[in-house]
């Protein structure tokens, strides 16, 4: 699985291997209505020579390292695909790559809904239905009048409203109107905290911890010491054919179409900060405090692992250029972890339940599937908070949430298999020293049909005594806090890839060995 | 009489069967039973990168067991196992913990255990069942185009086209008398990994590459039935 090579940039869509860390995002959801005019507009995005010149974003460095005035992208779903190039060739690309990459993708985020947990109020039958929809008509149940999504990051709301009309602008016209119509949208705006924008709903610190890939000119020391970054990164490289697929993969085969390119979970998820407000309040413990086990960082993004007790400001301003918040390991101390350098083999300190370790299991090989430091199953998050600020006194139930891609190259490895086995299934480790053998995610909570009444508490220790939530039936439950409110799979193809999508055609496979 | 008290048996600390049934290419039964021997072998003397192999797979114990076309299960007075006509059948029954693709794909961690898997899918037969497609996505065929480990959801899917065991059904939970067999056990919950980590000695009878230790096994006695 190892592949240092560099790959190529400027047929890479730039938000895989970068963040572009503009403020001013959209979140657009398009239906395809006449296929010669989505090819004409997939042809025009990847060339930037259409009408308004909107070009698709590749993962080249900026000239000058000045940011661009937006950045684009784009992603497919699998009857988009199949709308674009037909159903012969999607058959063709099916039986020349694993089912891990394009069977998961194929089935379509719908179908899986159930294996990753999306039932209840989460289940697609509500998706897409609480604000951004924008026929008259509700969405497919089945979701296949979704089919492509498009991000659109600009510096200011200004230029969102500017850059989104040049956009529609794009879009060729029919006899019966235009060739592709947007369905849905969803803005995203910065939530500000002590002057600092990397906050998301719940209040805690984000983007302290996305995957360090291996091959990237952003890891080279050199690039990162222009960037003002420290390079005291102990983060373990992660191949670069986890984000890009690759022919040289060890673990799975795709079709020459999918060079390059990636796949994606488009998710727009639900925050309900009353209900977890109440339930952080409702515990013996400092509200803060449970509010830090249940994502295994305190709020500023301090990991529980290098400060048990408390927020630790000497690890110095968080962000992702600030190494000491992502310099640890839950089992032996990574090189240059700062703080408490005691192991936590037994969740003591960070439980297993708390999100980011089950998310990202680190060093920890009693995790089920883990014996790579989660390299095989890490995901790019290229996902941001919509929605206001939570204010108490508010009434109803106020739209507010995250909303983004989630990266990975192969769904069945990565966004599938974290939802499913490390968030949802239960048994997450083995042994499993908790009284409630870890339970769920906590953020996520148990589905509608869990039985296991283990996964309606959660479970953490505070000085060698383990405490349970709720600890007596007039505490609220652990349930869900998140929500998820519409979901796709996604194909992000390579700038090659796209050209050949807007020609309706796709390269040959690869000779078989 | 006291309501019994009720305890949750997590997801990987359940004990599931696999009972497979694989169809082999008539007359290739002996490089079945080479392949199998190489699989168990390897699983034996090689240790994985990282961790204990056994803990990751939680096998408790494991029957290979192989079958001409069209002859009778030998020692009994009846049928017992059958090949489909034509081919014969190699019959693996194993108890394992937890979920049964965790299960599988912990055995692609070491290579000769792969290479084995690799004879055993070069000389399945998938032609004229009913209902099997012999060059379909998740064949015998169509995975050794690429290998077992790009292939590992169509792995699954072939191993459980032949598996007679259920993955969902848990041992010892006989509430739902729909199942299609029952699956008892005296000790629900105890994995393999439970008793390589709280044995005592368990390293030294059991070592983690367990060739290191040749274990010596005095015959029991039939009962008298002349």
């Amino acid at each position: 699985m190892s592949n240092t090579k560099q790959v190529k940039m400027n047929d890479v869509q730039g938000l895989i291997l970068r963040g572009y860390n503009f403020p001013n995002i959209r979140y657009i959801i398009l239906s395809i209505k006449d296929t010669a005019g989505a090819q004409k507009f997939c042809a025009d995005l990847a060339s930037g020579t259409g009408l308004g010149g909107l070009c698709v974003t590749n993962a080249e460095p900026w000239k000058d390292m000045v940011k661009p005035d937006y950045c684009l992208n784009i992603g497919f779903t699998y009857s988009g695909l199949e709308n674009l190039i037909g159903k012969e060739n999607c058959d063709v690309i099916t039986s020349s790559s694993s089912a891990e990459v394009f069977g998961f993708f194929k089935n379509g985020a719908v179908n899986d809904a159930t294996a990753i947990g999306d039932t209840g109020e989460s289940a697609p039958a509500n998706w897409w239905k609480n604000g951004g929809w924008i026929p008259k008509n509700d969405p497919y149940e089945d979701g296949s009048d979704l089919h492509i999504q498009i991000t659109l990051f600009t510096l200011t709301p200004e230029n969102r409203e500017k850059y989104y009309s040049t956009l529609l602008a794009m879009i060729s016209n029919t006899p019966s109107g235009p060739s592709v119509v947007p369905v849905y949208y969803q803005d995203s705006d910065p939530i500000t905290v002590d002057g600092n924008s990397d906050y998301v709903h719940f209040g805690y610190r984000d983007s302290l911890s996305q995957p360090r890939i291996d091959g990237i000119l952003w890891n080279e020391p050199k690039m990162k010491m222009l960037m003002g970054v420290s390079s005291i990164d102990d983060r373990p490289m992660v191949p670069v054919d986890r984000f890009v697929i690759s022919q040289e993969a060890s673990d799975y085969y795709a079709h020459t179409l999918l060079t390059n390119g990636t796949f994606a979970a488009f998710r727009l998820l639900y925050q309900d900060e009353a209900k977890f407000n109440e339930f952080i309040h409702s515990g013996e413990d400092a509200p803060e405090l449970i509010a830090a086990k249940i994502c295994g960082r305190w709020r500023d993004g301090t990991p529980l692992v290098v400060s048990p007790d408390k927020e630790d400001k000497s690890l110095g301003e968080p962000g992702p250029e600030n190494f000491n918040f992502t310099n640890f390991n839950y089992l032996a101390p990574s090189p240059n972890q700062h703080g408490n350098q005691d192991g936590d083999e037994s969740g003591l300190k960070c439980p297993y339940a708390a999100h980011i370790r089950r998310a990202n299991p680190r060093d920890d090989i009693n995790v089920t599937d883990n014996n790579n430091d989660a390299q095989t199953h890490r995901i790019v998050r290229r996902a941001s908070p919509y929605g206001p600020v939570y204010d108490p006194s508010e009434k109803g139930e106020v739209q507010r949430g995250l909303v983004g891609l989630f990266i990975g190259a192969v769904l069945g490895f990565q966004f599938r298999f974290v939802t499913k086995a490390w968030f949802e299934l239960g048994g997450f480790r083995n042994p499993d020293a908790s009284p409630n053998q870890s339970g769920v995610d906590p953020f996520f909570g148990p589905q509608v049909e869990d039985t296991n009444p283990g996964d309606s508490i959660f479970a953490y220790n505070v000085g060698n005594t383990y405490k349970e939530m709720p600890n007596n039936p007039n505490e609220p439950k652990l349930t869900r806090f998140i929500r998820t409110d519409g979901s796709l799979y996604l194909f992000l193809p390579g700038i090659a890839g796209l050209k050949y999508l807007s020609e309706g055609k796709i390269p040959p496979p690869l000779t078989i060995n | 009489m006291s309501t019994p008290k009720v305890i949750t048996v997590p997801i990987t600390e359940q004990q599931h069967l696999l009972f497979l049934f694989i169809p082999v290419t008539k007359g290739m039964l002996g490089k079945a039973m080479i392949a199998a021997e190489q699989v168990k072998k390897a699983a034996n003397s090689i240790p994985p990168p990282v961790g204990d192999l056994r803990k990751t797979t939680g096998v408790h114990y494991f029957t290979i067991y192989g079958q001409e076309d069209g002859k009778p299960t030998p020692g009994i007075p009846v049928p017992g196992f059958q090949s489909f006509p034509g081919k014969d059948v190699l019959v693996v029954m194993s108890i394992y913990d937890g979920q049964f693709d965790t299960y599988i794909s912990a055995f692609f961690k070491i290579k000769e255990v792969v290479d084995g898997l690799t004879l055993l899918l070069g000389i399945m037969d998938e032609t004229g069942i009913p209902g099997v497609d012999p060059n379909g996505l998740t064949s015998a065929k169509h995975i050794l185009i690429k290998g077992i480990e790009k292939n590992a959801s169509a792995f699954y899917c072939l191993l459980m086209r032949y598996n007679f065991g259920d993955p969902i059904l848990s041992a010892g939970d006989n509430k739902d008398k729909k199942n299609k067999y029952v699956f008892g056990t005296n000790f629900p919950g105890l994995t393999v990994a439970k008793i390589i980590d709280n044995y005592p000695n368990a390293a030294t009878i059991w070592p983690t590459v367990p060739d290191e230790v040749t274990y010596n096994f005095p015959k029991s006695q039939k009962p008298d039935c002349k």
